[in-house]
């Protein structure tokens, strides 16, 4: 129980870090205009 | 609101058009076509079979998935989600009713490495969307009933299609949330993250009496009693109506305040009883 914050914290900042590399590499525009060229 | 939220977008219904806006670039959480007229979102598996197609890494799409996985665990699943609830709406038909073993969660890994990943990278097709039946019910269907040019085009694996979503109506009727827990991509990637998520599920075994009502009340047929952390936890809530179960996060470490500071008397047995004839 107590290694679970830890783990928490772990996984919340990784997430943060790829979601942040995604939108550095402006896959935001990719995945709009894929949405919309259905 | 899962439902009616990311489909919101009524104009595409009325004039058989896409919505193409600056919302399409945002991943719901949700298992939501994106291809269905009135949809305002993206579908994150969708999207992750775009990126594999195209030989790419989908940063973005797990990134927008971890966060919230790591925020919420699997709870998108359990109250937002709209073919889990059309799945709870369905179970609620009289009808014989089945459980399936625990072994068939692994299935839906199977389908997120091969259907999602392995093999739209290899076939540079997006598997998963072709046989979806939430696309199916969403996307085909509207589309085919909008458009006449589509209806044109209808091949074989549309009727491939239709069969699997008829399977998934049928089964619903009978087993509880068969899609969430034996195929869904979405719920396979949530599922990671349900032991070490913001938010938690506690238990509390001084006052719990094993009754095992959360297990008649739960959407997915487990004990919470037994697994409070379990990765199929859809963190509905609905056995939270039990005082033994409760919502707290990860950094509670006595979610029931000290063991044995509440009078004995004040120790509540979960009372599910109205909520199991539900």
């Amino acid at each position: 129980m107590k290694g679970r914050p830890i783990a928490f914290i772990v996984t919340a900042v990784s997430a943060v870090s790829i979601l942040a590399y995604g939108i550095f590499r402006e896959e935001i525009g990719e995945v709009m205009f894929n949405a919309a060229m259905l | 609101m899962g439902a009616v939220l990311p489909n919101s977008y009524v104009q595409g219904i009325l004039t058989a058009s896409l919505y193409q806006g600056s919302l399409k670039s945002v991943c719901s959480p949700l298992l939501n076509c994106y291809a269905c007229p009135s949809a305002l979102f993206s579908c994150p598996i969708g999207t992750l079979q775009h990126f594999m197609v195209t030989g790419n890494v989908p940063y973005y799409g797990l990134g927008t998935l971890s966060a919230v996985g790591a925020t919420v665990g699997r709870m998108t699943c359990g109250t937002l989600c709209p073919f889990g609830f059309l799945q709870d709406i369905l179970y609620k038909f009289r009808a014989w009713k089945v459980s399936i073993p625990v072994w068939t969660r692994y299935f839906r890994y199977a389908v997120l490495v091969a259907l999602v990943f392995a093999i739209p990278y290899a076939t540079q097709e997006n598997w998963f969307s072709k046989l979806c039946p939430m696309g199916t019910l969403i996307g085909g269907l509207p589309w085919i009933t909008l458009n006449v040019n589509i209806r044109s085009m209808i091949r074989s694996l549309f009727w491939v299609k239709i069969a699997i979503l008829l399977f998934f109506v049928t089964t619903s009727t009978l087993v509880k949330r068969p899609f969430c827990r034996a195929i869904c991509p979405l719920g396979a990637i949530f599922s990671l993250f349900n032991k070490s998520s913001f938010l938690q599920l506690a238990w509390n075994p001084d006052t719990c009496t094993r009754c095992g009502k959360c297990q008649k009340i739960c959407p997915v047929d487990i004990r919470p009693d037994r697994n409070w952390t379990n990765p199929d936890c859809l963190r509905c809530l609905d056995c939270t109506r039990c005082p033994s179960l409760k919502l707290t996060t990860v950094f509670h470490q006595q979610p029931f305040g000290v063991p044995g500071a509440s009078p004995a008397g004040a120790a509540v047995a979960g009372d599910l009883s109205g909520a199991a004839a539900r």
